[in-house]
């Protein structure tokens, strides 16, 4: 804590060196924020199998942040308080304690812009960087360094960064975790050639350069009764290029990337290069809305630190392409994204039904999506070595072949329809194939769920103020824990009121007494800017995931309370 | 100004092409020379959390086995079962039960929600006690670094007839250490047979390996969980040895020809209010005859 203010001190000398003088950081400066507390009260449940042992004393669980943000013109500081007195259950124990967790400085002008301590930053679409923080999750790899950005021409964005990353609360120390060095540049060929500002054709380049370093201890292999070393390389650089083109409705955006040698505990320990290629095209006028997209994912773990086998330390993010659901019963088998390999493709269609008969009074909106990702093809690099064996390059893999095994698919069918000016009601229909075994980290333990879910939400404005919404949703599954019904029937007085029932019983399950519900009461009060709900009920175990980037969430009974609130 | 710029910025790129990234040829790995035994030195407890249903488990045990081969004599393996992988199912291949209260405890007291994970000399290495298994051989290498401090001798004597042992411990401490001393003495039992849920291929078949052989399973504390104080004041003067004297009898059900002795002497951690381990020592109880 010290260390911290003792740091901004020096930060906001440093700053006074550059064209803003110390009394303008003071007159005119604007302070903003926002705040959110979680905190939860566990109850045993013999069913969901809670009990004063399971608990071993853990009857509560916070976890809360606060960010301050000081603006004044072209500067701007800021730092975020979090508290896990003790961390919910479902998160990192490593997350207990209660401190400053990132601070930084900005200054920004039209030429350059600075920005020392934690920042988030992302080349493209993140394949090879990106810092990013995710609430739900209780992830954060923020970087911790500087950087700068620069915009030297017209059209041309410059981005330069060297940080480590956070990991939970540990400080950083000498080769617990890498150092991270990267750079950004961004050309908007259309502002670049004034021949072409008119263009109807919008033309952006981007590359990207990241390279982590590492200080290495060596790590050794016994076989039979030999002893080998592995050759470790300190320096890991990652490349990547990217290419999107805008004409009207048209929208094709394309980022290929490649990674050298990187043996890591993710990988097995095997040397083989990563790759991986993502582009999406869409296209979009009145009435209708189509997307394409396609992946392939080759051996990207890119972690700041070799042996993390964690949630943490990520350098890059390997963006999904799956539909994110929103009602639970279709996030209950979500895609986890598979570093080590993975063929994905999407296409999603969005159009309205226009007024008349089929449409009705309003037009009706119709939403289709589909997804599969399947493994990657691995082929032996030699005879009797297996694919994936460590200290080997570990598999070869054509590039545009798709293995044969599922990991997932999603079929979804959403249609939204206003009946009148009080009634508007959406029905879905989803089909998922999960390949439990992969998407959990197993190995032949598990089959494949097949799960069909139907989804009926109604909502009813009773006047301007009251309103009343309806949920059904029914899976049917004949494997992992069988066939489920949900409802939630939910009371909103607007604008500062809601209350809400729920249950989801697993009737279906093939052992009885785990033909459970999950019964929730709910009640909320927004007040500008402040909003506080409490829940009661039981929490079903899974998996959340954000952007394929899950955490387990354990089964629970108890009181949750949330409060959010920015200034 | 504009050029200069422009220039420092393709300058650091290319340097940073450069120096950014060590491209490893064959071969990845390189031979190295046997490690040979050593003698009265510094040793590592790697306590192994694990269970039979613990798919990734097998992978573990082998990296354990090879930390024990790459430092031959200096790391004393002992496997903890606790936990939900390694509860017993009513029915079907997994019913052995290995888990005891000690073992529990210590699982709960250290906080492990999953498994495999592992704790070397109950010391935190990048701020936390439970590692991940890639991390086990250089945190391993870093304690048997360090510098000795205590032996322990551990003659055990074992009847037959009774099936009971007498264990000896006694520790020396070679230098003034400050802050408070205990001794745990606990019971191993290697080579148990039972199946082991498995993932990787290239520990055994896939999902379950039958017949597996547990190693260095966490039987019994002879002495407390936290083991026995050494010392009620605080500090040991350099060149104290201490000693004590434990009787166990061993149930008829385990098989003395696989069980080993473990003592190791730890320090209170006022910080962390956990015992981490100083020096640790292991006796097979056959070969004590």
């Amino acid at each position: 804590m010290k260390k911290t203010i003792i740091l901004l001190l020096t930060l906001t000398s440093i700053f006074a060196y550059l064209p803003v003088r110390a009394q303008e950081l003071i007159q005119g400066g604007t302070v903003s924020g926002n705040f959110q507390i979680d905190g939860q009260y566990y109850n045993e449940d013999k069913a969901l199998g809670i009990t004063a042992d399971t608990m071993a004393g853990k009857r509560y669980g916070v976890n809360a942040f606060g960010n301050l943000l000081y603006t004044n013109g072209k500067f701007t500081a800021g730092l975020r308080f979090e508290t896990y007195l003790p961390p919910m259950t479902g998160y990192s124990t490593s997350l207990e304690g209660s401190n400053i967790a990132n601070w930084f400085a900005d200054y920004k002008t039209d030429f350059i812009q600075l920005t020392v301590g934690n920042f988030y930053e992302q080349f493209g679409s993140g394949m090879i960087l990106r810092s990013y923080e995710e609430w739900s999750l209780g992830y954060d790899n923020s970087l911790k360094g500087i950087r700068v950005k620069l915009n030297p021409f017209k059209g041309v964005a410059l981005k330069g960064l060297v940080g480590y990353q956070r990991s939970y609360w540990t400080p950083y120390e000498d080769g617990n975790r890498g150092i991270v060095r990267g750079a950004d540049a961004e050309f908007y060929i259309n502002e670049m050639i004034p021949s072409l500002s008119e263009s109807r054709t919008k033309v952006i380049l981007g590359g990207s350069f990241v390279s982590k370093y590492e200080k290495m201890t060596t790590k050794r292999l016994v076989r039979g009764d030999s002893i080998y070393e592995y050759k470790l390389p300190r320096n890991i650089a990652s490349f990547a290029g990217r290419l999107n083109v805008i004409r009207g409705g048209w929208n094709f955006m394309s980022e290929y990337a490649y990674k050298m040698n990187n043996p890591s505990a993710a990988n097995n320990f095997i040397y083989k290069e990563g790759q991986a290629l993502y582009s999406t095209l869409s296209w979009s006028t009145k009435g209708i809305g189509v997307m394409l997209g396609a992946k392939r994912v080759d051996n990207m773990s890119y972690k700041s630190r070799m042996n993390e086998t964690e949630s943490i330390l990520d350098i890059n993010f390997l963006p999904p392409l799956a539909k994110q659901h929103q009602y639970s019963f279709a996030t209950m088998y979500p895609f986890s994204t598979q570093p080590n390999g993975e063929m994905a493709y999407q296409a999603q269609i969005d159009f309205k039904i226009p007024k008349g008969n089929l449409g009705g009074k309003y037009g009706t909106q119709v939403s289709v999506n589909y997804s599969q990702v399947n493994n990657i093809k691995k082929e032996q690099i030699e005879e009797g070595i297996p694919v994936d064996s460590t200290g080997t390059l570990g598999y070869s893999s054509p590039f545009f072949s798709f293995g044969d095994e599922l990991y997932y698919s999603d079929f979804s069918l959403f249609i939204t329809r206003k009946f009148s000016k009080s009634t508007k009601a959406n029905v879905g229909y989803v089909y998922q194939q999960y390949n439990k075994d992969v998407l959990t980290g197993h190995n032949g333990e598990y089959p494949n769920v097949l799960a069909s879910i139907f989804i009926a939400d109604i909502t009813v404005r009773l006047n301007d103020k009251n309103a009343l919404r309806l949920e059904n949703q029914w899976l049917f599954t004949k494997q992992d824990k069988g066939n489920w019904v949900g409802g939630t029937l939910e009371y909103t007085f607007a604008p500062k009121w809601f209350m809400s029932v729920a249950d989801e019983y697993n009737y279906g399950n093939d052992d009885s007494d785990q033909q459970l519900h999950y019964y929730a009461i709910s009640a909320g009060y927004t007040d500008g800017p402040t909003r506080i709900a409490v829940n009661y009920g039981r929490q079903r175990e899974g998996l959340l995931c954000v952007g394929g980037v899950c955490r387990f969430v354990p089964a629970a009974n108890g009181i949750t309370i949330t409060i959010t609130s920015s200034f | 100004m504009r050029q200069l710029l422009q220039k420092t910025v393709l300058l650091v790129a290319i340097s940073a092409l450069i120096w950014a990234c060590d491209k490893v040829d064959e071969p990845y790995l390189s031979a190295t020379n046997n490690p040979q035994p050593v003698t009265n030195t510094q040793k590592v407890l790697l306590e192994e959390f694990t269970g039979h249903k613990c798919t990734n488990c097998p992978k573990a045990h082998l990296e354990a086995k090879n930390i024990q081969l790459l430092n031959p004599g200096r790391v004393i393996v002992v496997s903890i079962h606790a936990g939900f992988f390694a509860s017993p199912d009513g029915s079907g291949l997994f019913t052995a039960d290995y888990r005891t209260d000690e073992g529990t405890e210590i699982n709960t007291a250290f906080g492990v929600e999953s498994n495999p994970t592992g704790m070397i000399n109950r010391t935190k290495f990048n701020d936390k006690f439970l590692q991940g298994t890639d991390s086990w051989q250089g945190y391993v290498e870093s304690a048997l670094a360090k510098t000795l401090k205590a032996t322990i001798t551990l003659p055990v004597e074992w009847n037959s007839s009774t099936r009971s042992l007498t264990i000896n411990p006694s520790v020396k401490f070679l230098e003034e250490v400050s802050g408070k001393y205990n001794i745990c003495v606990v019971i191993t039992e290697d080579s148990l047979n039972s199946p082991q849920k498995n993932t990787d291929i290239s520990a055994g078949t896939v999902p379950t390996i039958d017949p597996y052989y547990h190693r260095h399973v966490l039987r019994k504390a002879v002495n407390g969980v936290w083991g026995e104080s050494l010392n009620s004041n605080d500090g040991i003067a350099g060149g104290t040895t201490l000693s004590k004297s434990y009787t166990f009898v061993l149930p008829d059900s385990w098989d003395e020809d696989h069980c080993s002795v473990v003592a190791y002497v730890s320090r209170m951690d006022e910080v962390s209010e956990k015992y981490s381990v100083l020096q640790v020592e292991e006796t097979h109880v056959v070969e004590s005859k």
